[in-house]
C-alpha cells in the first residue's frame, strides 16, 4: 500500500464513526436550512438578507459531507488497533462529570463542585490514593478559587444552598 | 526626516524612570500568565488592570497596560505548545506544530523558538511603529468594507492549507465553523439567527467553542488511555534555540513580522488572523510544506512572530489616527484619554517626548518578555511532569473556570462542553479543529463586510473587481484555496506517487 493509501485507510470502527459524524453534520446543515425559512424575507435591494449566508454554508456543507462519505466508503480498509479497555466508558463518564459539575455549580458553588469533580476525575483516571487525591482536589480548587476571585477579580459561582463560595 | 534626537531623548527619559521600567516588567509577567490561561485574553487583562493605572503617571500606567497586551499575546503559546491548549485564539495556530514538537520531545526548542520569534516579531513591529507610522497609517485607511471582506476571504482560504491529510475534511470543519459563526444577531438587520430564544447566543460563543475544541477535547482524548500519556517525554533542555535552527527560521520571522504589522493595522483583523495568515505564507514559502502540522519549527516561528507583530500594527493606527484596530487597543485608547492624551496626528506634535519614551518603553517590554519568557519557561515546562491523572482533571476545571470568567455565564460553560465533545469526535475521525477556529474568526468578518460593501455600492457586486486591493486579495485567496486541492487531486490520480503531502 502506498503512503497516501495508508493515510486514507480506515478501520471498520473508524468508517462507521466517520459516516455517523458526517450524517450528523449533514443533518445539522439541513436543520439550519429549514430554520432559515423562519427568517424575515429580504426587502432591501442592497442586501442579501439574514438567510443567504447560512443557507450557502449549509448547502456547501451538505455537498462536502456527501463527497467525504463517498471517500470514506471507498477508502481501503485495515483491521485497526484493538481498543483500550474501558476507553469509551471513561470518556463518557468524563463528559457526564463535566455536565454534572455545570449543573451543580450554581447550587454547591465553585469550591465544593470543583473539589468533588477533581476527586472523581482523578479516581476515574486510575489513581487510587484516597487521602492524596482528596488533598490535591481540595488544594487545587482552593488555589484556583483564590487566583480567580482575588488575583484576577473574577467572581466564581457561590453556593445557592450554603450561601457562600 | 525622522528625528533621532527625540528617540534618544525618549530612551534617556525611560532609563531615568525606574517605576516605569518596573511597571513594564510587572505588566509583561501578568500578561504572560493571563495569556497562558485558557479563556483569559489580553483584552481581559488590560481591562482588569486599567483601573490600577488611574492614579499613576502616564508613562508607568501606559507601560503596565502595554506589557499586559504584549505578554498576553505571547503567553497563549506556552500552553498551546506544552498541552495543545491555546491560551489565546492566535495560539490555536501555534498549537498545530508546537504540540507536535512537544510530542517529539522537543518542547524546549518549540518554546524557545516561540519566545524568540515573539520577541523579534513584536520588537520589529514597534520599530515599524516608530519609523513608519504616518506612511503606513495612510495605507491602512484605504481598507474599507470591500477590502476587509476580501481579507476575510483570503483568511478563509487558508483552511485548505491547514487541513492536514484530507482537504475535504478540513473544508467540512471550516464550513461547519462558518455555519456556527452565523449564530447570533444578523450583522445588518439585527435579527437573531439560530439563538432559540437564548440571549447568551446573541454573539457567536467563539472563546468557549475554542476552549472546548482544543482543551476539553484533548482532555477527553487523554481519558481514553491515561497510562499511555504517563510515559510522555517531559524533558526540557536548553531554552535558547541553537543558532542554526534560529537562522533557518529568520526569513520566516521577517516575512511574518511584515504580515503581522499589516494585519494589526486593519481594523477587525487581529493577532489570530495574523497568526493563521503567517502560518499559511510560511508553508507556501517552505521547501518542506509536507512537514507543517507535524512539528515544523517554521510553523511555530511564523505564528508567534506574526501574532506579536500585530501589536505594533494595532497601536500604529490607534496612535496616529485614533482608530483602535481591536478591543485591546480600544481599551488602550481609553487609557490614553484618561491620562489626558488625545490619540491622533497631533499626539506626535504635542506630546512627542512622551510618545517616544513610550516607544522606547515598548521595546523594553519586549526585552522583558524575552528574558522572562526564556527564564520562566523551564518552570512552566514542569507542568509536563505532573501526572496526567492530576493534570487532565485540573485542565478540565480550568476550562470551566476560564470559560465562565468570560461573561460569568454557566451557559458558556455548557457551550464549551458541547464543543469539547464535538472536538473529541472530530479528532477521533480525522477532522481538524483549526479550520473551525479560523472560520469563527473570519466568518462574521466576511459576512458583515460583504453586506456592508453591497449596501455601499447600492446592491452592485462591482466592488469585487474594481478595487485593486480587493482584487489582489481575492486572487491570492483563489490561489491559496485551489493549489493544495489541485495538488491533492493530482496525488490521488497518481495513486500516492510516494509523495506524502499533507495538503
Amino acid at each position: 500500500m502506498t503512503d497516501t493509501a495508508m493515510e486514507q485507510a480506515v478501520s471498520p470502527g473508524e468508517r462507521a464513526g466517520t459516516l455517523a459524524f458526517l450524517g450528523l453534520v449533514a443533518a445539522v446543515a439541513v436543520a439550519a436550512i429549514v430554520l432559515t425559512r423562519g427568517f424575515p424575507p429580504n426587502t432591501l435591494p442592497t442586501d442579501v438578507g439574514p438567510a443567504r449566508f447560512p443557507v450557502l454554508y449549509a448547502l456547501v456543507l451538505i455537498a462536502l459531507c456527501a463527497v467525504s462519505a463517498v471517500q470514506t466508503l471507498r477508502a481501503p480498509g485495515y483491521e485497526g488497533l484493538p481498543p483500550v479497555p474501558g476507553a469509551r466508558l471513561r470518556v463518557a463518564l468524563a463528559v457526564a462529570a463535566v455536565a454534572a459539575a455545570i449543573a451543580l455549580m450554581p447550587w454547591l458553588g465553585f469550591l465544593a463542585t470543583a473539589a468533588l469533580f477533581l476527586f472523581a476525575m482523578i479516581w476515574l483516571m486510575g489513581r487510587r490514593q484516597l487521602v492524596g487525591n482528596a488533598v490535591y482536589a481540595a488544594a487545587a480548587s482552593a488555589a484556583i478559587f483564590l487566583l480567580f476571585s482575588y488575583g484576577l477579580n473574577v467572581p466564581l459561582p457561590g453556593s445557592a444552598l450554603l450561601g457562600a463560595g | 526626516m525622522f528625528d533621532f534626537s527625540m528617540l534618544a531623548q525618549g530612551v534617556a527619559t525611560l532609563a531615568a524612570s525606574p517605576m516605569a521600567l518596573l511597571m513594564a516588567v510587572i505588566g509583561v509577567a501578568i500578561g504572560i500568565f493571563i495569556g497562558a490561561m485558557p479563556g483569559l485574553t489580553a483584552t481581559m487583562g488590560v481591562a482588569i488592570l486599567l483601573p490600577f493605572t488611574f492614579g499613576m503617571d502616564p508613562l508607568p500606567g501606559l507601560l503596565l497596560i502595554s506589557g499586559v497586551f504584549f505578554g498576553g499575546v505571547y503567553g497563549g503559546s506556552v500552553t498551546a505548545i506544552l498541552l495543545k491548549i491555546p491560551g489565546t485564539p492566535a495560539a490555536a495556530a501555534t498549537a498545530m506544530d508546537g504540540y507536535a514538537l512537544t510530542e517529539k520531545g522537543q518542547a524546549s526548542l518549540a518554546l524557545g523558538t516561540a519566545t524568540v520569534s515573539s520577541f523579534l516579531g513584536g520588537t520589529g513591529s514597534v520599530l515599524v511603529l516608530i519609523f513608519l507610522a504616518p506612511v503606513l497609517a495612510r495605507f491602512a485607511l484605504n481598507f474599507s468594507a470591500p477590502e476587509s471582506f476580501a481579507l476575510a476571504v483570503f483568511g478563509l482560504s487558508i483552511i485548505s492549507s491547514i487541513s492536514g491529510s484530507s482537504p475535504v475534511k478540513g473544508l467540512i470543519a471550516g464550513m461547519l465553523g462558518l455555519l456556527v459563526a452565523t449564530i447570533g444577531l444578523d450583522p445588518m438587520g439585527g435579527f437573531p439567527r439560530f439563538t432559540f430564544g437564548f440571549p447568551d447566543l446573541y454573539e457567536v460563543p467563539f472563546i468557549p467553542v475554542m476552549i472546548g475544541l482544543f482543551a476539553a477535547a484533548e482532555a477527553f482524548k487523554t481519558m481514553e488511555d491515561p497510562a499511555r500519556r504517563l510515559g510522555r517525554a517531559a524533558k526540557l533542555g536548553r531554552m535558547v534555540p541553537p543558532w542554526d535552527k534560529l537562522r533557518s527560521v529568520l526569513p520566516t520571522i521577517g516575512r511574518s513580522t511584515g504580515l503581522g504589522v499589516l494585519m494589526g493595522m486593519i481594523p477587525g483583523a487581529g493577532a489570530d488572523v495574523a497568526a493563521f495568515v503567517s502560518y499559511n505564507e510560511a508553508k507556501r514559502f517552505s521547501r518542506n510544506p509536507e512537514n507543517f502540522g507535524k512539528g515544523e519549527l517554521s510553523g511555530v516561528a511564523a505564528c508567534e512572530s506574526g501574532a506579536n507583530a500585530c501589536t505594533g500594527g494595532a497601536l500604529l493606527t490607534m496612535l496616529t489616527l485614533g482608530i483602535p484596530g481591536d478591543a485591546v487597543t480600544a481599551i488602550m485608547l481609553g487609557a490614553l484619554t484618561l491620562q489626558g492624551l488625545q490619540p491622533g496626528p497631533l499626539l506626535f506634535q504635542q506630546h512627542a517626548d512622551l510618545v517616544f519614551t513610550l516607544f522606547a518603553g515598548m521595546v523594553f517590554c519586549y526585552v522583558a518578555m524575552l528574558v522572562l519568557g526564556l527564564g520562566l519557561m523551564r518552570i512552566m515546562g514542569n507542568v509536563l511532569k505532573v501526572p496526567p491523572a492530576l493534570l487532565t482533571p485540573t485542565i478540565l476545571v480550568l476550562c470551566m473556570v476560564g470559560t465562565y470568567a468570560l461573561n460569568n455565564s454557566m451557559f458558556d460553560v455548557g457551550v464549551m462542553l458541547v464543543a469539547g465533545v464535538a472536538g473529541y469526535f472530530m479528532q477521533k475521525y480525522g477532522f481538524p479543529a483549526s479550520p473551525v477556529v479560523l472560520a469563527l474568526i473570519m466568518g462574521p468578518m466576511a459576512e458583515a463586510n460583504f453586506r456592508r460593501a453591497l449596501s455601499l455600492s447600492n446592491g452592485s457586486l462591482d466592488f469585487l473587481w474594481t478595487r485593486p486591493i480587493t482584487v489582489a486579495l481575492l486572487a491570492l485567496a483563489l490561489l491559496t484555496l485551489f493549489l493544495p486541492v489541485l495538488r491533492w487531486l493530482w496525488q490521488m490520480r497518481q495513486g500516492g506517487g510516494g509523495a506524502r503531502r499533507s495538503a
